[in-house]
């Protein structure tokens, strides 16, 4: 399932960067696989909860699988979502910005593959390289944002192709996102450590956790 | 998730089965499917027991109790007047919930014990006590030791030489009746894994008041309430979406 999205991902750059509409149509029709993959695995996860009453690391195991595969199917929406926004470009000349996609989506799609190796070889390391490099792509997407609107202020005719960029960025920013709370809920598993919704001096922002 | 409808190997049809005038089992149908595991599962006093004793036809020896309906041991009704008893009871072994090995017996002696007492001579002894061993798991930790009093053994080693006792008799069936409610749970797990490499071979039933042990070893379900047969299914559908509300309540302990 994590090879798969991080596979229309990287079509649907391919779709966008040699104007490859029907490509671009296959990554939008895989989303209903990794669909389907998303209801096989929590099929097979309740099935192990009911009938093997699993505990402490095999417990976090599965309930993180669970998870997992709710951010694997989101990115696999959002990898659906750049195909139809490589659609549309495709009707038009091309924008001079494309050419900034394709890194963000290596930087995108190094932190879903990163996060999922963290996933198997049970790598906190890895899994803690995967958040740090969620503020590269945000930094990357602010960038592209700023160039974009450049483009649509200097001629109102680059309006509707530069929006769709836009998206793609977003998209792929959002992927990052993800893939950042992949790696929070890998370091999780191995050590049982919650690092997610931490304030900067580390400690949870509710004290519901606490208690 | 798709069950494949396998043969059933054994199968209660319309079984009822009284203690004098008292009906412990009401119009049960429930199959026992080849190569598969299959749970009974109720609170005590459901019927549990009397239903594997039925199925094996042990019930009847207890004075005053009698079976009506049928029990169909591949497709043939055992309850039949031309049916031998202990014909079936060779075919259909029981395994008890406590470790009955006979005290006076060697481990070797135990395990030739149903071919002894039924007048059988066996020619290859030896390979027939090595292969049921083997088959329970036990013969390479108790291959020197085959001379030893059975009563020597740990408890769980007991309950394992018991199955071996059973399957020297080569049975086609074998019925266990809580096995391992006197075991602790890491005797159990070695008792469940035994349950899942023997269901290759055999047809299993098996008779439990723990529902995760049923729900660990078995493929399919029945839940019996009162003797009666309130619900049959696979075994993931029972545990994730029981169909009746009283499997529901008494899975998750609202019982009553």
């Amino acid at each position: 399932m994590g090879a798969r999205v991080e596979e229309m991902i990287a079509d649907s750059m391919r779709a966008l960067v040699e104007r490859d509409s029907e490509l671009a149509r296959r990554v939008v029709d895989s989303d209903q696989f990794v669909n389907r993959l998303e209801l096989e695995v929590d099929d097979a996860c309740m099935r192990i909860l009911a009938r093997r009453q699993p505990v402490a690391s095999d417990l976090r195991f599965i309930t993180l699988a669970l998870k997992i595969v709710t951010d694997l199917e989101r990115i696999g929406d959002l990898a659906a979502n750049i195909g139809e926004r490589v659609l549309e470009l495709n009707e038009e000349p091309p924008l001079k910005p494309y050419l900034d996609m394709p890194r963000m989506a290596d930087t995108a799609r190094g932190m879903v593959r990163n996060a999922l190796d963290a996933f198997v070889s049970r790598d906190v390391a890895c899994a803690q390289m995967v958040i740090e490099r969620d503020g590269e792509l945000d930094a990357h997407y602010a960038d592209v944002f700023r160039v974009l609107l450049t483009y649509m202020m200097e001629d109102p005719r680059n309006i509707y192709r530069a929006t769709r960029v836009q998206s793609i960025a977003k998209y792929l920013e959002r992927v990052g996102d993800h893939a950042t709370n992949l790696a929070e809920m890998v370091i999780f598993m191995i050590g049982g450590k919650d690092v997610r919704h931490l304030t900067s001096s580390g400690a949870v922002v509710s004290a519901v956790r606490d208690e | 998730m798709v069950v494949v409808e396998a043969e059933a190997k054994l199968e209660a049809v319309d079984l009822e089965a009284f203690y004098g005038a008292e009906r412990v089992l009401k119009r049960l149908r429930i199959p026992l499917v080849q190569g598969a595991v299959t749970a009974v599962i109720g609170p005590s006093g459901s019927g549990k027991t009397t239903l594997l004793r039925c199925l094996s036809r042990m019930h009847e020896l207890t004075s005053g109790a009698r079976v009506q309906g049928a029990v169909l041991l591949d497709g043939m009704n055992i309850y039949d007047p031309a049916v031998d008893a202990s014909a079936v009871r060779r075919r259909v072994a029981t395994i008890a919930a406590k470790p009955n090995p006979f005290p006076s017996m060697s481990v070797r002696e135990n395990v030739l014990s149903g071919l002894t007492l039924s007048g059988i001579r066996a020619q290859d002894a030896e390979s027939i006590v090595e292969s049921c061993l083997h088959e329970v798991g036990l013969w390479d930790q108790i291959k020197d030791r085959l001379r030893i009093p059975a009563t020597a053994l740990s408890t769980v080693e007991q309950q394992q030489l018991c199955i071996a006792r059973s399957l020297a008799l080569r049975p086609e069936v074998i019925l266990l009746d809580e096995p391992c409610s006197v075991l602790d749970p890491m005797a159990t797990a070695r008792i469940e894994d035994l349950m899942h490499d023997l269901r290759e071979r055999y047809t299993l039933g098996i008779a439990t008041h723990s529902m995760q042990q049923a729900a660990r070893v078995s493929d399919h379900v029945a839940f019996v309430l009162s003797g009666e047969l309130i619900e049959y299914s696979d075994t993931d559908r029972l545990f994730t979406r029981p169909s009746d509300v009283r499997t529901e309540d008494y899975l998750t302990g609202r019982f009553g």
